[in-house]
This record gives structure tokens, C-alpha cells and sequence, in this order.
């Protein structure tokens, strides 16, 4: 090493933020991940502009895939415009100056944080989700140790117990979101905190589904069309959240996941699509639910 | 009508211009000058150096402005921009026996070869308000040092003293061919050897480990603590440079260094010595080096032999806590939306009261309270 | 860094926009085994590597990785093109081995030496870059598992039964195992542990 490159000046930011030796590293554990489908990768996870716990992990994966040529898309909850998705979204707007989108067939990268869209998703598509805890095991065992040894033997009955005593004390399974996962038979794993609504959607997804968790430095991956099993019994099978009767009041649209909105002091409510673009797409096309502006207009 | 929360991005820009407004206060009150916090502010700089793992202290300085002096923030933002720096390799372990000593003190010997310097500290300072306090008033010349301390001279190291009498273990040593961790490059691996266990303490929280540190005075895991030395000064930083074929000095930086001496009976590992925890932080910082050496020695009980019980031994709880940019990230990201989980636990909660309040009626009770609508 | 003694083959000439779309493409075939990807960037020259495994090289190694070469590639042209390039040092113990570049699937064919990962650490294992001569979407062997909706028809004149007994072998002992991408002069495709292998009978040589 030149003693005249310690007294360089430190360069410009890179695209994406991040300097070519991290991204390779990232995209070394990436491929593990893709190698070994719900197995946790470590990974030295840089410290990012943003705080941990906001997103470091999928930033850093993001960063680690994103090219000029693709189209980004930014959610959390569902939708594009709250206020973490934008900040995330500026991020890269500002340090790579890719191509944004809130149109989730358009999108060739999507970072998310708590969903997963409600479209289908294609080949051409990755889902890069923010991971807070990646350890499925780790709220019944803190111990880092001791969760290794668990992955390590397939050693799986913790966590059915605990799915077990469930049932037993309230005749169902009570965990609603990071609802965990079964890959391929081998690796339980933490789908992240989406709603067990979401589960299904990444069983066979056909698009590319990377984990990355910033703060916990683990990175995982399902490749396309990877068999993820939400863990059940053969008497109290998996079940996802529905809303019997229940209509997007903006596009009418049913069996989505949705948000509850208060209305008033008096506690009335109303159920609108989490997943806005979804719900945006659906008025455009011409949906209404009976709360849209529109929707009185088009009865009369 | 509904409208859809919209304009994140405006209320994002709204809330940073609030900020910056509130950062620079009253105008009419001058603005903070970067010299005036590395000259006046030095302790506030030195533990952002040092948690922020960054020997800089104008960037510090800077950091600590914009953080308007939330020294966790501005901690974060040094840490943000140190991980962005190219990394052309690694320093020559720093010779703390040469440092060009500005205090140095030992609570286990009265006097001792190079003598005790106090040399600046609050320490035996009446911890009383100045009212009369004048900023802009030249301190009263420091006298020179007595005659009979060189500070230039080296000072041997307490430890060192005391290990040529074999009374306390000696230095800690790796295995041949152990490559010293840092983990910045690679995730910790439980268990972590020592060397990993002190950067990982050295970056650390210094309320976290002061709390620890506390905890091991307190019986939680008694280690039988003497302040066997602790020294402040100025140390020469030496970089190996490949085309010279030696290492040649690269500039010079203020550390502070703690050496604990502990009591031990021994156990069947080890013979009775006294055995040491470890300390070294950047700048002045004796509360963080002393609260490193003690938490030091806490995690050692297993090469010891000594009997687990505490908190401050469990190397997966206290590293895993110590470092304050994670934990306040994850503490402060609760103020993230999350709606859409909340959203599912509702649901849960709804269905659960239904059974409660059907399982009620069964009983021929009157419900408690009424489901929720 | 000493002067190399004679001119280094170029590498890439956009590092951060190049870097990025050869790994699109290893992504992209590591998650779809058996699928052929066009290599988006060929390096020319560099030593005793194929212009794919070049660029595979300087995709995915660096100063903080170990590379083995096998013989026909370990040429004092190859080890100062990956040194300038990539930083990367090189090692003769194929355990130690987190890339190693093969010039043909011969070291493969049969019991071999590269790390395999560990239970706790399955990630521990060594990625292989074998240059093969074709690749095609053809009779030879059927490929499925994560990355392949149904099963993928894959084949090529370089790999013989002795290899893919090996690859069936490795798959066997998931999650350990190697992880294999397979470049010719101009595309590259990847077969990694997670992938099943059914040997066709009538593809014996």
C-alpha cells in the first residue's frame, strides 16, 4: 500500500452509496443465500446514513443488485408514500439516479418493508425485503449459539411447541405476522414482519426474493419458484387473516389485505387496500368502492 | 370523504427545514464555532471519537454542531461517514509504554517509578456551580511540572512492574498465526476471543458499560477491582509502508488507558495471581477505559475458570447490546408505521375477546367488557 | 503494490457499472440453475482464464478473498492479472479456496478437495468456475429444485458422467456442498447445491 493514497482525499460517493469492495462483498453472501434458500448468511453489514432497525439491511442488498438500467420501486406498508418508503426511495434517487416507480409491474427492483404486493410478481422482478430480526428461532431462544445449533441439526421443535401451546391455550396459532417458514424442507425461516396474509405469495414466486438485515448482518434468499411452507398441523392447518364482507371503500376490491381507517371519535371505520398502487390501479381502471369521490357521481 | 394520507415527501422536507431552524436557535445569538467545541468542549469530542471509532477530532466537532449536541446522533454520523473511507490497512499496534504521558495515576502503589501525575481531571474538584463563571477570562497559567518528572521520559507501565515479579499474569497472548479480528469486516462469531470482545467494548455504549462495570463492583460477578493504572497522554501511530519495508510514523493521537487489577484465588485453570481487564479509549475518557477494564475481565470467567453468574460475563448479551448506533436504531425505529402488523394483531385480538366473551355466556356469566366493535 | 514486470490485459473499464451487470447475470444464473445467461462483459487476456471467468473474477474477488487455480491455469500471467485486478492472493489448498477456477471439470470428476462448508456455516464452501466448451438447454442431464418451476434440460460436452455423479454426490449433502457456474468463451450458467440431478442413462460416454 503507497503511503500517497493515505493522504488522498476520501472520493465522491459511489452509485448507490456504497464502495465497490462492500457491494462484492454483499453480493458474495447473496449468492450464497440464492445457494442455500433460507439459510442466514452472514454479512459485515456497513454502518448506512439511515439508523438500524429503518432499513440498512434491504438498503445495502438493494445497493448491492441495483444497475442504471433498472426501475425501483419503494414500499412500506404497502404503500409508496409513507414516510420511510419515500425517504428510502430519495435515497437512491440521489445516489444512483435510477428510475423510480410506484406501479408494481413496472418495477424491475422493489425494496418493502411489512408486504408484499398484491399483483403477481414475474421473472424479470426482485423483492428485496427489510429484515429487522432474521432469526426465526430467536424469541424463543436469544442465544445466538444455541439458534446456530438448532439450523444447524434441523432441530425444529422449539418453535412447534411454541406454535403447539397456541392452540392449546387458545385453540389457535396466534402469531399474525413473521408468521415463520418452512424452504425446501430444510431451513425455518423468518419471512420478516409481513402479515402471514402474505405467506403464500412466496411460495413459487416466480421473482427473485432477497432478506437483508442491516443491524443483525444476516442476508437470505429465495431464488425463483422455492417451496416456502407456512409451519401448521395436520388438525389446525395454516390459515391466512380475511375479511368476510368487507370492500375497499376507495376501489371495492376483496379478499386484499387491508387497513383499518377511524373515521370518527364514535370509532366508525372503514377498510381501504394496504397495497396502494394496487388500489390506485384499480380506480383508474374504473373500481370505485362506495366512500370514493367518484363513486356517488358514477350512481347517479 | 376519505382521502388517502398523502405527501410524505413534502412533510419529510417540512420537518428537516423545521429542524435546521431549531439547530441554529436565536440568531442574534452567535453561531457555534468548530474551534470553540474542540477547544472547550474536549470530553464531548473524545467519547464521539471514540464510540464513533474515529480518530478526528474537528469531524467530531462538526458532528457534534449538527447533532446539536446529541452525542449518540453524532456518534451515528461519524460512524455513517467512516464506513464510506477506503481502508488502505491496518496501524502498528500503538506502544502505550512511550506515551508522552499527560496524567497517569495508580491507585495500587503510593509512589512508583515515573511518578503519579494527575495532570488535568475533575477529579478532587468541588463539584459546585460557578455563577461567576467568565467564559471569555484567561485561566490562570498552569505551574510546570516539578523537576523531578520528566514527562518525556518513558514510563513503564504498572503491569509491566508488577510482571517482572510474576505477582500478575502476564500479557494476554494469542495462539502463532491468530490474525487479530475487526468486527467492521466480519460479523462477530460467538464466542469471540479477546480481541474482538475489546474493539467491540472499546465502540461500545459508555452508559452501557459504565452500567456493567457498576454491576461487577456490586456482586454481580465480583471481580475484585484495584485501579492498577490509568494514563492519558499523546502516542505515536506507525503505519507499515510495503515500499519502504518498514513502518514509519503517520501522526500522533490521544489515548487513554486503563489497566485493572483484579484479585484471584485461582480455580483449577490458573495459579492465584492478579489478573487484569483492559482498557484503551481515545481522547480523555478514564470512566469508559475503566468501565472497559472491568467489563473486560467479567467476560474472561471461562479462561479462568471462574463460575458463571452475571450479566456482565454473558459475551453474547453484552456485546450484542453495547454498541448505542444499533440500539437506538432499533429502539427508535418503534416510530416507524406499522400499521399493517397492527392491523393483524387487532384482528387476533378481536377474534380471541369473541371467544372469551361466547365462552362467558356458556359459563352463564355476564362479559366483562363488551367485544370490541 | 509492486510494478507488474510486463503490461496487465485491461479489466473492466466502467469498474462500478460493469461489476454490477456481471453480477446481475451470475445472480441471475445462480438462481435459475441450468439457465444460460450471455455474458454481458468479456475479459480478454487475462492469463490462462476464459474471457467469462475473467470477468467472473473480478466480479466477485478481492483482498479479502482466497482463489485456487488449477494447473493448466495457474500461469504467472493468470496469478498477476488476478493479483493487480482483484487483490485476491491465491492458495494450492483447494480447502482454503473460496473461488477456485478450473480450466476443465477434471478435478470433479471424482472425490475431490474444495470446501464443502459445515453444518453451522454451510456458507463456509468454495464457489468452483469450471470452463466448459458449450452449454446448452438440451438432453444430458435434468436439472430441478429451487430456481426451476418444473425441470430444465441441461447439457454440455465438457461435463461427463463422472462429473455430474460428483454434482448428484454434493447435492446429496445439502446445504453443503459447492456451488458451480460453468463459462465458455462467451456465457455462463450455474448449478448449485440446492440443484437436483437426474442422470439420463442413455447420455453415458
Amino acid at each position: 500500500m503507497s503511503l500517497d493514497q493515505l493522504t488522498n482525499e476520501a472520493p465522491a460517493y459511489n452509485f448507490a452509496y456504497l464502495d465497490e469492495q462492500t457491494k462484492r462483498m454483499i453480493r458474495r453472501a447473496i449468492l450464497k443465500g440464492i445457494a442455500v434458500p433460507g439459510y442466514q448468511v452472514p454479512f459485515a453489514a456497513r454502518e448506512m446514513p439511515m439508523p438500524y432497525g429503518w432499513g440498512t439491511g434491504g438498503v445495502q442488498v438493494t445497493a448491492s443488485v441495483l444497475g442504471e438500467s433498472d426501475i425501483l420501486k419503494v414500499i412500506d406498508q404497502g404503500a409508496d408514500d409513507t414516510t420511510n418508503a419515500v425517504s428510502i426511495r430519495n435515497f437512491f434517487a440521489k445516489t444512483a439516479n435510477v428510475d423510480l416507480t410506484t406501479h408494481t409491474s413496472e418495477a424491475t427492483v422493489i425494496q418493502t418493508r411489512h408486504r408484499i404486493p398484491e399483483e403477481e410478481l414475474q421473472e424479470h422482478q426482485t423483492l428485496v425485503y427489510q429484515v429487522p430480526i432474521p432469526e426465526p428461532l430467536r424469541f424463543l431462544e436469544p442465544r445466538e449459539t444455541e439458534t446456530r445449533k438448532m439450523h444447524a441439526l434441523s432441530e425444529y421443535g422449539l418453535i412447534h411447541v411454541k406454535l403447539y401451546e397456541d392452540i392449546a391455550t387458545h385453540g389457535h396459532i396466534a402469531t399474525t405476522y413473521a408468521y415463520p417458514v418452512m424452504v425446501e424442507g430444510r431451513y425455518v425461516m423468518d419471512p420478516s414482519p409481513t402479515p402471514k396474509f402474505d405467506n403464500p405469495k412466496m411460495h413459487k414466486s416466480k421473482a427473485l426474493q432477497l432478506f437483508g438485515a442491516g443491524r443483525e448482518k444476516r442476508i437470505y434468499a429465495l431464488p425463483p419458484h422455492t417451496d416456502v411452507v407456512s409451519l401448521d398441523f395436520e388438525d389446525h392447518p395454516f390459515t391466512i387473516q380475511e375479511w368476510p364482507d368487507t370492500k375497499c371503500a376507495m376501489c371495492g376490491a376483496e379478499g386484499v389485505y387491508f387497513d383499518e381507517v377511524i373515521l370518527d371519535d364514535a370509532g366508525n371505520n372503514m377498510f381501504v387496500c394496504s397495497d396502494s398502487d394496487y388500489c390506485e390501479t384499480r380506480q383508474s381502471e374504473g373500481h370505485l368502492g362506495p366512500l370514493n369521490a367518484d363513486y356517488k357521481e358514477r350512481m347517479q | 370523504m376519505y382521502v388517502a394520507v398523502k405527501g410524505g415527501e413534502k412533510a419529510i422536507k417540512n420537518a428537516h427545514t423545521l429542524f435546521a431552524a431549531k439547530r441554529r436557535g436565536n440568531e442574534n445569538v452567535p453561531g457555534l464555532r468548530l474551534d470553540q467545541i474542540t477547544e472547550q468542549l474536549s470530553f464531548a469530542v473524545d467519547r464521539v471519537m471514540g464510540e464513533g471509532s474515529l480518530y478526528d477530532p474537528e469531524l467530531a466537532a462538526m458532528a457534534i454542531r449538527q447533532a446539536q449536541g446529541d452525542l449518540i446522533e453524532a456518534i451515528f454520523l461519524i460512524r455513517a461517514y467512516r464506513t464510506t473511507l477506503p481502508r488502505f490497512g491496518y496501524a502498528e499496534p500503538i506502544e502505550t509504554g512511550k506515551m508522552a504521558i499527560e496524567r497517569r495515576i495508580s491507585a495500587t502503589f503510593k509512589d512508583l517509578p515515573g511518578g503519579q501525575v494527575l495532570g488535568p481531571t475533575f477529579d478532587y474538584s468541588h463539584r459546585l456551580i460557578n455563577f461567576d463563571f467568565d467564559a471569555e477570562a484567561a485561566p490562570e497559567t498552569p505551574p510546570s511540572s516539578d523537576e523531578d518528572i520528566d514527562l518525556n521520559a518513558e514510563v513503564p507501565r504498572v503491569s509491566d512492574i508488577l510482571g517482572k515479579s510474576g505477582m500478575i499474569e502476564p500479557d494476554h497472548q494469542f495462539d502463532e498465526g491468530h490474525e487479530t479480528g475487526d468486527l467492521t469486516r466480519t460479523p462477530i462469531d460467538f464466542p469471540t476471543d479477546r480481541d474482538v470482545r475489546l474493539q467491540n467494548l472499546a465502540r461500545g455504549d459508555e452508559g452501557f458499560l459504565l452500567a456493567l462495570g457498576y454491576s461487577t463492583q456490586r456482586g454481580y460477578a465480583r471481580s475484585h477491582p484495584f485501579a492498577g493504572e490509568i494514563r492519558f497522554g499523546e502516542v505515536e501511530v506507525e503505519f507499515f509502508a510495503e515500499e519502504l519495508g518498514f513502518a514509519v510514523p503517520i501522526g500522533t493521537m490521544e489515548v487513554t488507558e486503563c489497566q485493572m487489577i483484579n484479585q484471584f484465588k485461582g480455580s483449577a485453570k490458573a495459579p492465584p495471581a492478579f489478573t487484569r481487564g483492559y482498557g484503551l479509549v481515545f481522547g480523555q475518557a478514564e470512566r469508559k477505559a475503566m468501565s472497559m477494564a472491568l467489563v473486560d475481565r467479567s467476560l474472561r470467567w471461562k479462561e479462568l475458570g471462574e463460575e458463571f453468574s452475571a450479566p456482565a460475563q454473558d459475551q453474547e448479551f453484552v456485546l450484542s447490546h453495547s454498541d448505542n448506533i444499533q440500539a437506538t436504531g432499533f429502539v427508535e425505529h418503534l416510530k416507524l408505521p406499522h400499521y399493517v402488523d397492527f392491523q393483524a394483531e387487532l384482528d387476533l385480538i378481536r377474534t380471541m375477546r369473541k371467544e372469551f366473551d361466547a365462552q362467558q355466556n356458556e359459563n352463564g356469566d355476564e362479559p366483562k367488557m363488551e367485544a370490541a366493535q | 503494490m509492486p510494478m507488474p514486470q510486463q503490461a496487465i490485459a485491461q479489466g473492466f473499464t466502467d469498474l462500478t457499472h460493469q461489476s454490477q451487470q456481471s453480477f446481475k447475470a451470475i445472480m441471475d444464473a445462480m438462481a435459475q440453475p441450468g439457465k444460460i445467461y450471455d455474458a454481458p462483459h468479456k475479459v480478454d487476456n487475462a492469463g490462462a482464464l476464459n474471457p467469462v471467468a475473467a470477468m467472473t473474477a473480478l466480479t466477485l474477488c478481492d483482498a479479502e478473498t482466497l482463489i485456487y487455480l488449477d494447473e493448466a491455469l495457474n500461469t504467472p500471467e493468470t496469478r498477476q492479472f488476478l493479483a493487480f485486478h482483484t487483490g485476491a492472493a491465491t492458495t494450492s489448498d483447494p480447502q482454503k479456496a473460496q473461488f477456485a477456477f478450473l480450466s476443465s471439470a477434471e478435478a470433479l470428476e471424482g472425490d475431490h478437495n474444495f470446501n464443502m462448508g459445515n453444518h453451522e456455516y454451510p456458507d463456509q464452501s468454495s464457489t468452483v468456475i469450471i470452463a466448459v466448451n458449450d452449454l446448452a438447454n438440451q438432453a444430458g442431464v435434468t436439472l430441478s429444485g429451487p430456481g426451476i418451476e418444473t425441470s430444465r434440460a441441461f447439457a454440455s460436452s465438457s461435463l461427463n458422467q463422472q462429473f455430474w455423479q460428483q454434482a448428484e454426490a454434493n447435492n446429496a449433502e445439502y446445504p453443503l456442498g459447492i456451488d458451480h457456474i460453468f463459462v465458455t468463451e462467451t456465457q455462463l450458467a450455474a448449478l448449485p447445491r440446492s440443484t437436483k440431478i437426474k442422470l439420463d442413462p442413455a447420455q453415458g460416454e
